[in-house]
């Protein structure tokens, strides 16, 4: 141990001197030495001390420059967008930064749009003002973007930066392609229609954006046997529908009503439509939709016949007839005839061969040659509770049946019937004596007297009617032992009149609304019995006529009650 | 000692326009107030000049209950009560007009042996040719009428004979202590009444005087007062009855003539022979006095026929069988004709049956109820000297809302029936329409479904749209004078639909008020107003609202301005949404407006009588209370007699 104590401390005396001696040799002859010169000799190391760290100093220096200089720092930047890209819809662009070896200064990104794209901020072009080794992040250009559905778009971002005075400049590029846009279009068309019927073709448009739409259009895809008889929006001659600007989460429709007036056989036609963006200018397309349309020939014919006003508590039938117009037979024809409106307005309902099921009554017929008229009829009794103002029922009545050449199913158009029900009414006649103190509408004996005078007061009331009644009169006439005294009243109108000539006493009002409470007249007369009538009955008044228009269903309601006759036999005078 | 200055002379009366006329000839030296009270039905009475001395509260609390009353003092114009001679208070008017005799023996009417002379028990004839001519008139008016002008209305000399000489074959009239000729004596005594009546008539020329006697001085006086009729002295019944009419046509005016017919019992219920006076009465302008005896006037004797509000005569009287008319009142059935009914008398001795052309209502009566049974009625039967008041039947509510053709129940306020049912109509106007007569002003205001119209008899004086002329809602209305800075004649209108709209017009549609909402806007329905005092303050009449159809039953007030005064109070359940009508009158007599209410369609017709502060009290069902009809309600005094009924009307034609 001791040995290898004392070669240590020698060995590390030596290189001390050594390396002292090498490093510092002016130093150390300085010290070390006793000569004369060493002096001289000091200052000759020193000079040449000088000169060696002076050499040394400069390949340092040269190393470092050759550092700076000849490797170049590096930014890694990456740019990204969603996978799925709406057009119309926001989108934002993702640029991730970083900085794998050198600190770098001001570094720049500016992103450069595809065209369609609207930045929402300022931030396509972002810089950063020291960007340390290591250091890394994500810039974002938020914006929306509208271009054509299913073509690529590509943004670009160049950006640069510095490094002791030199500048670096970098691209990089992202390609996408919008799958599909939120301006949204579904066009609608029936299955199947028949050659000399419109057709009612809609074509509802959203957008679904948070932006509005400038400029938006719908291109109509329209056949050449397609004529356009109507539309809620103008079409121009390139089939196109300018919209203008479509507010953001608005929604419309266009309705076409049109024809196929050259379409023949049975068919099938295509209706189209897509949804333009910018349509003035790029014409972004946007989504895109058709419906197929089979165009059939008419082959049958369909009518419907039955009262069109009812009343209550009555029946009513209603027959449908159908006639095969064509050249071929039609099989498994189906009529079906569709009530609406009609819970409790009617009681019950009567196929007469027919299945009912709910508001609908279904016949079959297995075949109907060409030129055959068949019919089917149903019956409904209509509730006798029901009071209801204006109260109207409708039925519809469609055919289908299987072409027989050809296996496919073609039907009639529906046929619909409006069911309007008259007004209820109950109108009564009656007379009153009272002869309960503080409660008599007459006067005189009662039971009536022979010759001698007993007024009573004649009452017509006209109540429970459910519709509005116009032109209303009521009319009888008083026999010959019954006087007019002039008493009267009337709930509304003007008042009761007598005609002393034709002893006619006559009700007449403009009106009386529905539902209010019983209206009518009343008036007073003296009956003065003969004695040749003692034992029997007689009359107050003769028969009592009412008629009035049922100002919903236009018709003249009419009733009538016979003569007012004495409840008792006329007595003999007893005074 | 100077007198008390009299006051100016008070302003004309006018006698009241009301028939029956009713008079009492009450003489009582005192009278209590709850005579007075009594007295204060009558439309005349007569009272013994001294009650302004013994009696002074009586006249306050008579006109405070009648402020049309007619007071005449009683004084004898030609004889003294011996007993008022004795008088000693000398405060007393008897001994300020009397005592002065004891040293007059020369004013008192002596024959030529210088005995006094007397016509009626206890009395002592005066002298009318001596000074007493002159100082009755004088005192009559410096003491009696014009020292007391708030208390008399005129006065009243009993026994004003025409002529004297038949009270003694011996009479002295010029006092030369001879017999004097009858003519002398008549002529001299005639030119004495003559300056009594002419003196008093110049002393007081707005005041009434009448006489009893027949019609000597007819031309400064105004009538007289016919005593015991029908007496056999002036002809019996023919003959009281031209003696009546001579008075009523050669009288000065306005001429009074009271017909007093005497029981000559002190029991009240000789009806007949009250009829009979009554009746007699009402065949010309007079007024009617039954009471016990000539020599005890002092009945307080009031009958349901003195009820009865008959409005003016609109005929002469006329002989059913004869067609005769008042130049010849011979004895038979004798019919006058009124706006609100007829009268029938029958001064034959046979029962007489009349056969009516209309339909009459006897008087739901509580005396005499085997004739005044309240039935309607085609003919009576009428006794000898037996008379009948017949009610016409109503068709309108006057002086308050009603609908045009509905049938009408008339109750008290405790839900006893007061006439018959009728219906209420105005051939003018369409049925349904809102109708309200001023009969004061003779105007009619009515409301359709928009409009409100006033005309003054047939002419259309202003048509106004109060909601605009597009609202079709249905108008309420009611009308009546307001008090305050909106004083005057009012419409106030309400909404039956579309929101609860309160507004006030003048009657020539002018907008005094542009109104306001007494329930939410947001309430759909309308609102029903009345017009009444029912606070009794001193700020007038108010508007009391009630929601209509669809509304709560929450009763309000509001003031002229259309201000809230009052929350008001619920008349019903909170949860009864029928709406409610309501009317504001004095039904109970009490001197306040009441607030009567009804439910609307849809509830049973109860009908309750509130206080302002929503105290009920009293309340009936109008109609049985299974009827759910509905109806509306009136204050109205359909009998014409002063006081208010309460009529409810059917929603309909009737409700039953």
């Amino acid at each position: 141990m001791r040995i290898l104590w004392h070669h240590t401390k020698r060995a590390t005396k030596h290189v001390s001197k050594k390396t002292g001696h090498f490093l510092f040799p002016y130093l150390w002859h300085y010290y070390t030495d006793t000569y004369k010169g060493r002096f001289h000799h000091l200052i000759v190391d020193s000079v040449l001390s000088m000169m060696i760290l002076t050499l040394l100093a400069a390949n340092v220096a040269i190393g470092g420059w050759l550092y700076v200089f000849f490797i170049p720092p590096e930014v890694e930047v990456e740019l990204s967008v969603p996978a799925v890209v709406i057009s119309g819809s926001n989108l934002t662009l993702d640029i991730a930064y970083n900085n794998l070896s050198k600190g770098v200064a001001n570094v720049q990104f500016e992103v450069l749009t595809p065209t369609g794209f609207i930045a929402t901020d300022d931030q396509l072009f972002q810089t950063i003002e020291e960007l340390a080794a290591g250091e890394q992040g994500v810039l974002k250009a938020k914006g929306y973007f509208i271009g054509n559905v299913d073509e690529a778009y590509r943004f670009i971002a160049i950006y640069s930066y510095d490094y002791y005075g030199q500048h670096y400049e970098q691209v990089r590029a992202v390609t996408f392609t919008p799958v599909t846009s939120s301006f949204e279009v579904v066009t609608n068309v029936p299955d199947k229609i028949l050659r000399t019927e419109d057709v009612s073709w809609t074509v509802e448009y959203v957008n679904n954006s948070t932006v509005p739409r400038t400029d938006a259009c719908i291109a109509l895809v329209i056949p050449e046997s397609f004529t356009v008889i109507e539309s809620s929006n103008e079409i121009s001659d390139q089939n196109i529908v300018y919209l203008g600007e479509v507010e953001s989460r608005a929604a419309g429709i266009i309705t076409i009503t049109g024809h196929f007036n050259n379409a023949i056989g049975e068919g099938k036609q295509v209706l189209g439509v897509s949804a333009l963006d910018d349509c003035a200018a790029e014409q972004y397309v946007q989504t895109e939709m058709s419906d197929p349309i089979r165009v059939l020939t008419p082959r049958m014919s369909l009518g419907t016949s039955g009262a069109e006003t009812v009343n209550v508590g009555t029946s009513a039938r209603y027959t449908n007839s159908y006639t095969n117009t064509g050249d071929a037979p039609l099989r498994n024809v189906t009529l079906v005839a569709t009530l609406n409106d009609f819970e409790n307005r009617v009681s019950a309902i009567s196929g007469n061969g027919g299945l009912v099921s709910g508001n609908t009554v279904t016949w079959t017929d297995s075949e109907i040659l060409p030129g055959e008229t068949h019919s089917q009829s149903f019956t409904i009794n209509t509730n006798p509770n029901y009071r209801e103002k204006n109260a109207e029922m409708s039925y519809s009545v469609r055919a289908t049946a299987e072409i027989d050449d050809l296996g496919i199913l073609t039907y009639t158009p529906s046929i619909a019937k409006s069911i309007k029900y008259n007004s209820t009414l109950n109108f009564a006649v009656q007379y009153r004596n009272g002869e309960r103190v503080g409660e008599q509408f007459g006067y005189g004996p009662y039971p009536m007297e022979a010759d001698n005078i007993t007024a009573v007061r004649v009452f017509w009331e006209v109540q429970d009617f459910t519709n509005d009644l116009s032109n209303v009169t009521i009319q009888t006439t008083l026999p010959s032992q019954v006087e007019w005294t002039g008493m009267a009243s009337v709930t509304e109108g003007s008042g009761v009149t007598y005609d002393p000539a034709t002893r006619k006493v006559t009700w007449h009002t403009g009106s009386i609304p529905s539902f209010a409470h019983p209206q009518g007249a009343s008036f007073e007369v003296r009956v003065r019995p003969n004695s040749q009538q003692i034992g029997k009955n007689i009359n107050v008044t003769n028969e009592t006529y009412f008629s009035a228009r049922d100002s919903f269903t236009g018709v003249v309601l009419s009733r009538s009650s016979s003569a007012l006759r004495t409840d008792d036999p006329i007595q003999p005078f007893s005074d | 000692m100077l007198g008390v200055v009299a006051s100016p002379v008070q302003a004309k009366k006018k006698l009241p326009n009301k028939f029956p006329r009713v008079a009492n000839y009450f003489l009582d030296p005192q009278i209590s107030n709850a005579e007075a009270k009594e007295l204060a039905q009558w439309d005349v009475v007569i009272l013994g000049f001294e009650n302004q001395y013994t009696s002074p509260n009586a006249f306050k609390k008579m006109r405070a209950i009648n402020p049309d009353i007619l007071i005449l003092a009683y004084v004898t114009s030609e004889e003294v009560p011996i007993k008022h001679l004795k008088e000693t208070d000398k405060k007393h008017p008897v001994y300020k007009l009397y005592n002065q005799l004891n040293e007059k023996d020369n004013w008192f009417l002596k024959n030529a042996s210088g005995d006094y002379l007397n016509f009626y028990p206890g009395t002592r004839m005066l002298n009318v040719t001596t000074a007493w001519k002159k100082t009755l008139p004088k005192y009559m008016t410096k003491q009696v009428l014009k020292k007391h002008p708030k208390k008399w209305d005129g006065v009243f000399y009993d026994n004003c004979f025409n002529d004297i000489s038949w009270i003694d074959n011996k009479v002295d009239v010029n006092q030369d202590g001879k017999a004097d000729s009858w003519k002398t004596a008549d002529k001299q005594w005639k030119r004495g009444m003559n300056t009594i009546m002419k003196q008093t008539r110049k002393r007081n020329k707005g005041k009434l005087i009448i006489c009893n006697s027949n019609g000597e001085y007819y031309t400064s006086i105004n009538g007289r007062l016919i005593e015991a009729f029908p007496s056999d002295f002036d002809g019996k019944w023919s003959g009281s009855m031209q003696k009546y009419y001579d008075v009523m046509n050669t009288a000065k005016k306005p001429r009074m003539v009271i017909v007093n017919t005497v029981a000559n019992s002190s029991d009240d219920s000789n009806y007949k022979k009250m009829r009979y006076n009554l009746t007699s009465t009402l065949m010309g302008d007079g007024f009617a006095s039954f009471d016990q005896s000539v020599d005890f006037h002092a009945s307080l004797w009031w009958y349901d026929e003195y009820s009865v509000g008959l409005g003016n005569p609109i005929s002469a009287p006329f002989n059913v069988d004869t067609n005769a008319g008042p130049d010849d009142f011979s004895n038979g059935v004798w019919r006058r004709n009124f706006q609100q009914g007829i009268v029938l008398v029958n001064s034959s001795n046979e029962t007489k049956k009349i056969v009516l052309e209309d339909g009459y209502e006897k008087i739901l009566g509580t005396q005499d109820t085997t004739i005044n049974n309240g039935k309607v009625v085609g003919a009576v039967t009428l006794n000898s000297k037996d008379g009948i008041i017949l009610q016409g039947r109503p068709t309108q509510v006057a002086g308050a809302t009603f609908t045009n053709g509905t049938l009408a129940k008339v109750f008290g306020k405790n839900g006893k029936m007061k006439r018959n049912n009728f219906f209420t109509y105005n051939s003018q106007f369409d049925g349904g329409d809102t109708i309200i007569y001023l009969e004061d002003v003779n105007k009619t205001v009515t409301a359709d479904e928009t409009y409100v119209y006033v005309y003054k008899g047939g002419n259309l004086l202003t048509k106004l749209a109060p909601y605009g002329e597009y609202f079709t809602g249905g108008v309420n209305i009611d009308v009546d004078r307001l008090e305050g800075k909106n004083k005057g004649y009012r419409i106030v209108t309400g909404t039956q639909n579309y929101g609860p709209h309160v507004r006030i017009w003048s009657l020539k549609g002018k907008l005094k008020n542009p109104g306001c909402f007494p329930y939410d806007q947001v309430f759909g329905g309308g609102v029903n107003v009345a017009i009444g005092d029912v606070d009794k303050t001193n700020r007038g009449k108010e508007i009391v609202v009630a929601a209509a159809k669809g509304g709560g039953p929450h009763v309000r007030i509001l003031n002229y301005d259309c201000e809230l005064i009052s929350p008001g109070f619920f008349a019903y359940g909170e949860g009864m949404r029928t709406g409610v009508s309501l009317a504001v009158g004095d039904v109970d007599d009490d001197g306040k407006d009441d607030i009567v209410t009804v439910p609307g369609q849809g509830a049973a017709s109860h009908v309750r009588i509130f206080n302002s502060r929503g105290k009920e009290k009293s309340s009936f069902f109008a109609y049985d209370s299974s009827n759910h009809s509905g109806a509306s309600v009136a204050v109205s005094d359909i009998d014409g007699n002063g006081k208010n009924e309460i009529v409810v009307m059917s929603f309909s034609i009737f409700n039953q």
